[in-house]
């Protein structure tokens, strides 16, 4: 992996490389940015950059030598990746780290660790790399990740160069999702709005066809059950929970169905949100489902702001409700009902 | 290599940071950061701490160094800095003198981390008994180079409860030659066992003028220029730690050629200029939605962060209404122009107001965090906060009642508002308080009240019936007493807050206990929909309850004899009701 293959997170990257070309790179970064934007790829791709071999003279990675490669295929001794162990990341492996960092870079210039999802240390954790954080050896390069930063204790974030991940524009993720699949023109439309600018979950959609497919039915059942009388929630809301409960039985992911339904929420959020997009802005909206335009634009002149605001809000809740398991059938039989205009 | 095992020699040694000896010959000194490059290595050169360093400096200056000492203050404000400078300053080959000398091997080696006698914890990675133990052990032993042994413990919030106990004896009775410096970040939890063996210093955060005079500094030392209102907004956005400050200037400096301007930063930090902040809020006080969400969509298109969008609104908002209650915006801005323009946006908007829309924007970025959809989150904010600035309850629906005698007191100027609160009042006269709860409330629909005498007389049967409705009413209405009947509503006094908030707190049906009065009213004099205003007793003895007053009386709450807004804006919208 190679800085310049980060999609849409310029200022990051260029941060980057002309941090390593000035010979000024931080002991401790933080990488700040919602999931799925591209934290970790950067993260690898950086590490190759700091230890090429043979660097590009935009201090990029050559992405062919020996130390490229390892670090491509995950085995290279100088670089070490932290993830959660379980839900938690746990002051042993923080002492382990610290541990390792007291013994020089075997083959590479620097030893870098990359703690994935750093919001997951626990206090303890978080309280022990304080020092190693602010004063670790000269050698030592490591790589916070985090989607939520601000949950990290202040003392962390002040010892750390931070960089900031943003959301693609719609138009990059289109970009990228071109460049790496072939995909009907519709099809990737569809991807792009569902991805809400996170390149990673774009790619997870192009790959996995289960989640279009969700899109697919629940904004059609929106749609109808807006056009049908109001006792069609029950049926709608039969048929969410139905396609989206497992087929087979004693499925081991208990999860997966809340999941799919808080997907299909998801999707009729990002529908509402076109809405509101377009009750207010008019023509010069920019709507994220293009290819649900027609639909918008009938539905558009039937809702008033403040109703479009309580839908969006009953949304937001019932998805809470659902993540708190309650019953589905019955959350989205309730939130069905409240999400109908103002007329008819 | 044989060099690699040195550190873990002995415990404590674990966390000296003596790497120079570990790396491999011919490693170039790596890059430092800025906040390490420019750590003070004198007591003068501390900034903003000038209450720790000069005790500090008497104290070695008159031979009165106490044996423990307790540093706390919140992140980067010099705490480390100070506890290393302490240890300089006793083991100086110049004797312990108030200014080291920076030159002696004793403070080069210090400087480097590499003083045997100087034992840096890390509480945080060496919080168990054992670590502690070790200390207990070999404080004993006379220092090896220097006259002082120095502990500083660093981050000694973290030590486990025994650790923290096993350490009291020797914090309390250390020998001649050891100094413990404990530092922190959390003083609330170290014990008051600790806490009372130890010289505690709170270090405080920076000035935005101390910050911004750090920040010149290390410019001048790195070389680079600055804009000042670049500089201004690093140190801002610092929120007075001088390590922040130098890290955010790191920060912008590896993304800039040159000089740092203020669009940089804004880059950078993902912040968005004040010229767009002012913009968007003038749109929200026009209440504008279209135009809102226009300005807004130039900075999600151009992919701003919105969660650091909504923090910048919020954070301008506050700026406003700092403008408007405070002269001083020192900590605000150093520019005399901006705080000009904070004062004339902020003229056109109420504190209430203010403080409604901040709230909406901070909700949202709560909200922001669970969901994905972040630009619909912003959008809702926008439309929140153009209500709230206006001066009406976000989309909270307005109730509707059906008037229930068609005898209004004055003939409807104008159709009732709609129940959306889309467009604007019709042309009030200033912007409307809805802050102030306890004052005012209108009950539509309502008839002549009867006489206050005769309420005051039958007043216990009324008692009566509401303790037939609702035993819990009748508790908090014993203490009530009638006073007077005011713009057509009852008055009651209360001995206590707690029961006004509770009759008056809540205006709508659902208020079970305010029901059960009305209903109780009702049944007493056949009238119903009693308007009721709840007073509380000042701290005078109560006005002579058998009083009929016409006129309203000033009393706390309504001071001034200024007309209420909300009345004339009431008797336009007759059919309005007061949500809370």
């Amino acid at each position: 992996m190679r800085l310049e293959n980060i999609v849409a997170q310029d200022i990051a990257v260029r941060a980057l490389k002309t941090s390593i070309l000035r010979g000024q790179v931080a002991h401790a970064h933080l990488f700040c940015g919602p999931t799925g934007c591209g934290k970790a790829s950067t993260a690898l791709a950086f590490a190759s950059a700091l230890n090429c071999t043979d660097p590009g003279p935009d201090g990029d990675a050559c992405g062919i030598c020996m130390s490229c490669i390892r670090i491509d295929s995950g085995t290279d001794p100088d670089v070490g990746v932290i993830s959660p162990d379980g839900n938690q990341t746990k002051m042993e492996q923080m002492q382990d780290m610290i541990r390792d960092l007291n013994y020089a870079p075997l083959s590479g210039k620097y030893r870098i660790f990359i703690i994935e999802q750093a919001d997951t240390l626990n206090a303890a954790s978080e309280n022990s790399i304080l020092k190693i954080l602010e004063e670790p050896p000269p050698y030592a390069a490591l790589i916070l990740l985090s989607a939520n930063p601000n949950s990290l204790l202040a003392t962390i974030r002040s010892r750390c160069r931070m960089v900031r991940f943003r959301r693609a524009r719609t138009d990059e993720v289109g970009d990228a999702l071109c460049a790496k699949f072939t995909l009907p023109k519709e099809e990737a439309a569809a991807i792009t709005a569902c991805s809400t600018g996170l390149i990673g979950k774009a790619f997870t959609m192009a790959t996995g066809a289960d989640a279009l497919e969700d899109r697919r039915l629940a904004l059609a059942w929106l749609n109808d059950f807006l056009n049908s009388p109001s006792v069609a929630a029950v049926r709608t809301a039969g048929d969410m929970v139905e396609k989206c409960t497992p087929k087979k039985k004693n499925d081991p992911d208990e999860r997966t169905r809340v999941r799919r339904l808080t997907d299909m929420l998801e999707n009729m959020l990002s529908w509402y949100a076109d809405l509101l997009s377009l009750l207010v802005r008019g023509d010069g909206a920019v709507v994220a489902n293009v290819d649900q335009i027609d639909a918008l634009r009938t539905h558009a002149p039937r809702f008033s702001t403040a109703r479009l605001s309580d839908c969006v809000k009953t949304i937001m809740n019932t998805r809470r409700y659902l993540e708190g398991n309650a019953t589905p059938q019955l959350a989205l039989e309730c939130m069905l009902l409240s999400l109908r205009p103002d007329q008819g | 290599m044989v060099s690699l095992e040195r550190p873990y020699r002995k415990r404590v040694h674990d966390q000296i940071s003596s790497y120079a000896q570990i790396l491999a010959p011919g490693w170039d000194m790596a890059y430092v950061s800025l906040y390490r490059k420019y750590r003070s290595q004198t007591f003068d050169d501390v900034m903003g701490q000038d209450h720790v360093t000069k005790t500090l400096q008497n104290a070695i200056k008159m031979g009165k160094v106490a044996h423990a000492y307790l540093f706390c203050g919140t992140r980067g404000t010099g705490k480390t800095t100070t506890a290393r400078l302490l240890a300089k300053a006793l083991n100086c080959v110049d004797g312990p003198t108030p200014t080291p000398c920076n030159v002696c091997p004793a403070c080069i080696s210090i400087t480097e981390g590499s003083a045997i006698d100087i034992m840096e914890l890390d509480a945080a990675s060496h919080r168990g008994i054992g670590d502690i133990k070790d200390i207990n052990q070999n404080v004993k032993f006379p220092p090896m180079e220097m006259r002082y042994k120095v502990y500083i413990i660093d981050e000694a919030h973290q030590l486990s409860g025994d650790a923290k106990d096993a350490f009291l004896k020797t914090l309390e009775e250390p020998p001649a030659h050891a100094v413990f410096i404990l530092a922190t970040t959390e003083s609330q939890s170290i014990p008051a066992t600790i806490r009372s063996r130890c010289q505690q210093f709170d270090f405080r955060r920076g000035s935005l003028q101390d910050l911004r005079k750090r920040l010149h500094f290390v410019c001048d030392g790195e070389g680079v220029s600055a804009e000042e209102a670049a500089l201004d907004m690093v140190a801002v956005s610092a929120e007075g730690s001088w390590r922040d400050s130098l890290s955010l200037l790191e920060q912008v400096l590896s993304y800039t050629d040159g000089g740092i301007t203020v669009n940089d930063v804004n880059v950078v930090l993902g912040t968005v200029t004040q010229d767009f902040l002012f913009r968007l809020v003038e749109t929200l006080i026009k209440g504008d939605e279209r135009q809102a969400f226009d300005v807004a969509a130039e900075a999600v298109e151009s992919g701003k962060d919105i969660q650091q969008l909504l923090k910048s609104v919020a954070q301008h908002i506050r700026n406003l209404l700092v403008a408007k209650v405070s002269s001083d915006l020192r900590e605000m801005t150093t520019s005399e122009e901006l705080a000009k323009k904070f004062r004339s946006q902020s003229a056109e908007l109420d504190t209430g107001a203010m403080l409604r829309a901040m709230e909406v924007f901070t909700e949202a970025e709560k909200e922001i965090r669970f969901s994905d959809q972040h630009r619909l989150i912003f959008e809702m904010a926008l439309l929140k906060a153009t209500n709230a600035l206006r001066g009406i309850q976000a989309p909270a629906p307005v109730q509707r009642q059906a008037p229930a005698t068609p005898a209004p007191a004055r003939p409807r100027q104008s159709e009732p508002a709609p129940p959306t609160t889309a467009q604007p009042p019709k042309e009030p006269d200033k912007p409307t308080e809805v802050s102030e709860p306890p004052v005012t409330v209108a009950e539509s629909g309502k008839q002549d009240l009867p006489d206050f005498d005769k309420i005051a007389d039958q007043w216990n049967q009324v008692l009566q019936h509401v303790r037939n409705i609702d035993v819990l009413a009748h508790g908090l209405l014993a203490s009530a007493v009638p006073t007077a009947i005011r713009n057509n509503s009852l008055v009651l006094q209360f001995k206590g807050k707690g029961q006004a908030v509770l009759i008056d707190g809540d205006k709508s049906p659902k208020n079970i206990k305010r029901r059960a009065l009305i209903t109780a009213l009702e049944k007493t004099f056949g009238v119903a929909n009693i308007g009721i205003v709840c007073e509380v007793a000042s701290a005078a003895p109560a006005p002579a309850p058998k009083k009929v007053e016409r006129t309203p009386e000033p009393t706390a709450q309504e001071n001034d004899s200024e007309p209420d807004p909300m009345d004339a804006v009431l008797d336009v919208f007759r059919d309005a009701k007061i949500v809370e």
